[in-house]
């Protein structure tokens, strides 16, 4: 490579080289700073955010570039996500300037490393290269893991991190030897390749399955879901929200990126033309919808722990979203990242919640919610929002989000297609059941025992208001999203 | 190709026989003559307590983690080194290898800031 | 005679890693155990070098026997001396562990000899760690410097979690 080329694949990957430099920032000024002042990174890294976020708005005109002798692609797919990675953050960060949890620890190295989480998920969604794919994907496991553990003087939090790195570590395993193979059949390391190689070699399904296992661990699919609900609960609130939101997206991002090729009218990348007639993966989606949907929901009707609910909740919204990877065409690419924005507010929202009851009363549990629409009102209201858009009930985004994977399925037009939307619809209908608890026990039961009033401060509300806000009027005008969407897939 | 590693192999065969060559020789001309004191793992000092299988502080593991990760830098130096010679990329691969030390110099200077290095 | 010599060296390194590797995992005292994965990992590096791989070779010698097992024995001894003499072996995880082997056997031998592997000319094997630095430092440019921030991170995360005061 000559000085030319690479300055000009520099430029594309700037928004990172921004970020990178915010994280040697944040470390840096770490550095001069006492524990009690420590949280003033927090600062730095959302100023570091907002300028990513400004080099990223201004690529947009550059035409799709494969750049790095095809290491990785940046274009207006990937851009898509590293939008709500960085909306994500942000938020998170804002979360975590505000959480009790994460306030009583040095927070230096934290923002520092949500970063750097941020950062591999940002080359995860644009790799088309299973080294850099690979590289990101450790970046993001290893992030992960430290901020899983990060109160390190919790119990809990230390075995939600050993519990993560254990499973991730066998996860990331499997899905290695199963790059190696794909590397021994294609003689490359390009995801386009693999594909190809697959499609023209039955025997090498298992490697894909292979390669499978470590996508299905961080989008949280059932089987490899055993880790969510306690790395969920354990983990401090601000990054069980991060996990659930933005590592969940990057796992699904990285996945359309590798079987983009298989999408029959999207044409994003390498096309290779009849590879789905050869290679349909589509019935192994089926199931894993159908399986990951139903564990989620069934399993969070018997959860007592707000964290720990939501945590099954987020295993059943991932579901939900795999639906549209069993049709995969244009349109159902389109619901799922739809269904992303969506999940973000809701998601994220419902997560502030429990944070701030976890500030506000140290406990996440049910129990402990009671009455509390008399204590806290808006808190209530909120989460009653929150929740109503989970479920998927109009006017909320949650709905329109819903609504479309539900109309890609029925538009297939084939009983395979109306059963899986019949098992969907079902699966809503039981998640109403536990969602509506928490409303229930929030508004119309009394608390066992009186408790003493507490505080509200104006930071809480604005929070909840910034969450609140899209939750509804995305639900109920909804088409800017849907021009923001297309917009990924051109 | 096999025949420049013969040099390793020699020396992989002189330390491990010259091991294995003392021992025997001693095993077989000293004189042996056990007496409890001369049995005990210090012949000439305090008496042992308990066994030597304790607890070790967890400072050694964070030493060895910084070690291990030091190493790993280590073998990125040693291809970027091996593959200087090659006059097209010098000025690139100085430029590369700065920027790549310097960013985990920021990680030295915060072990270092942090007391990581400390022994207490 | 090139040949019987490679094959002298292939079979003894297969003998030292396949006995050591048995130890490993049988031996009831895991300080024990430890040191038999040192032969198994030694022996691993044999092979990268009679496979004409010498970047992977060192790679493995520095890393793996020099870095990681240094780091998995302070791990052991690190641990209560309970650890040792816990029943960890049942009949049952004896079972599940020699039934999970065989089908993972079952599953890589069935792959290795029904997928057509691509063979590369055969070349005389050459030193490959010049020709991996300098992919490396052209092609691979993205991935050495992610690589760096990614140790940078490792690094910050053990140090942090490891040490006890919050300073």
């Amino acid at each position: 490579m000559d000085t030319q080329t690479v300055f000009r694949n520099l430029q594309l990957v700037l928004p990172e080289i921004v970020l990178t430099l915010t994280i040697l920032a944040i470390i840096g000024y770490d550095l001069f700073l006492r524990r009690e002042t420590s949280h003033r990174t927090g600062l730095v890294a959302l100023v570091g955010l907002a300028i990513m976020a400004v080099f990223l708005i201004r690529q947009g005109t550059t035409p799709p570039t494969e750049a790095f002798m095809q290491l990785v692609r940046v274009d207006a797919f990937g851009r898509f996500f590293k939008f709500l990675f960085i909306a994500t953050t942000a938020l998170i960060v804002l979360f975590s300037l505000h959480s009790r949890e994460v306030r009583t620890y040095k927070s230096g190295e934290y923002y520092a490393i949500l970063l750097t989480a941020t950062l591999g998920m940002c080359f995860l969604v644009s790799a088309i290269n299973f080294l850099m794919f690979y590289l990101a994907i450790e970046t993001v496991s290893l992030s992960s893991y430290v901020l899983a553990g990060y109160l390190k003087r919790d119990r809990m939090s230390s075995e939600a991190a050993l519990k993560y790195l254990l499973y991730g570590a066998v996860a990331s395993g499997v899905m290695l030897f199963g790059i190696s193979y794909l590397f021994g059949i294609t003689g490359s390391f390009s995801m386009a390749a693999a594909i190809g190689g697959i499609s023209t070699q039955k025997v090498a399904l298992v490697a894909l399955l292979f390669v499978l296992v470590g996508f299905a661990f961080k989008m949280s699919l059932a089987p490899f879901h055993f880790w969510v609900p306690d790395v969920y609960q354990g983990a401090p609130t601000p990054i069980t929200a991060y996990l659930a939101v933005a590592s969940k997206a990057a796992g699904f991002g990285a996945l359309f990126r590798f079987l983009l090729p298989l999408f029959p009218d999207v044409e994003i990348g390498q096309t290779l033309q009849g590879v789905i007639a050869r290679l349909d993966v589509r019935p192994l989606f089926w199931v894993l919808a159908v399986v990951t949907m139903s564990v989620g929901n069934l399993v969070a009707i018997r959860q007592r722990d707000l964290k720990r609910l939501l945590a099954y909740s987020s295993i059943a919204h991932a579901g939900y979203i795999t639906m549209g990877l069993a049709v995969m065409n244009a349109k159902a690419l389109e619901a799922m990242l739809f269904y992303f924005v969506a999940y973000l507010f809701m998601n994220l929202g419902a997560f502030l919640v429990a944070m701030i009851l976890i500030n506000k009363l140290g406990s996440s549990l049910l129990d402990d919610c009671k009455g509390l629409v008399s204590r806290l009102p808006f808190l209530a209201v909120a989460m009653a929002v929150f929740l109503f858009s989970l479920t998927g009930m109009p006017p909320t985004v949650g709905f329109i989000a819903k609504f479309n994977i539900f109309y890609v399925l029925i538009a297939q037009g084939t009983w395979w297609y109306y059963s899986l939307a019949l098992i969907g619809v079902g699966n809503t209908v039981v998640s109403l059941y536990y969602y509506m608890r928490i409303v229930n026990a929030m508004v119309l039961q009394k608390a066992d025992v009186e408790r003493p009033p507490v505080s509200w401060s104006p930071a809480d509300g604005l929070l909840l208001l910034v969450l609140v806000v899209p939750t509804i009027v995305l639900g109920i005008y909804w088409s800017p999203l849907i021009r923001f969407v297309t917009v990924a897939l051109q | 190709m096999l025949q420049a590693y013969f040099p390793v192999f020699l020396l992989l065969l002189f330390g491990v026989g010259f091991a294995v060559f003392t021992m025997l020789l001693s095993h077989f001309i000293g004189k042996k003559k056990p007496t409890p004191v001369k049995l005990s793992p210090y012949e000439c000092g305090i008496k042992p307590i308990g066994t030597a299988r304790i607890q070790f502080f967890v400072k050694f593991y964070l030493i060895a983690l910084l070690f291990l990760l030091f190493d790993m830098e280590t073998i990125f130096i040693l291809i970027w080194a091996v593959a200087f010679h090659d006059k097209s990329i010098q000025v690139f691969a100085l430029i590369e290898m700065v920027v790549f030390i310097t960013i985990l110099l920021v990680g030295y200077a915060y072990v270092w800031r942090k007391g990581a290095l400390k022994w207490r | 005679m090139g040949n019987v010599v490679f094959a002298i060296i292939f079979y003894a390194l297969v003998v030292m890693v396949l006995v050591s590797a048995v130890a490993a995992a049988f031996l009831r005292n895991i300080v024990m155990a430890a040191f038999a994965l040192f032969f198994t990992l030694l022996g691993m590096a044999g092979f990268y070098v009679l496979l004409g791989a010498d970047f992977l070779a060192i790679t493995q010698v520095v890393v793996y026997v020099g870095g990681i097992l240094i780091l998995l024995l302070f791990g052991v001894l690190l641990t209560h001396r309970s650890i040792e003499t816990l029943e960890l072996e049942t009949r049952g995880t004896y079972v599940l562990g020699i039934f999970g082997g065989l089908l993972v056997y079952g599953v890589l031998h069935y792959f290795l000899f029904s997928v057509s592997w691509p063979t590369p000319l055969m070349k005389p094997l050459e030193p490959t760690t010049a020709a991996i630095g300098q992919l490396l430092l052209s092609k691979y440019l993205l991935p050495f410097e992610v690589s760096s921030v990614t140790l940078l991170i490792a690094l910050i995360g053990a140090a942090y979690l490891v040490r006890r005061r919050d300073t």
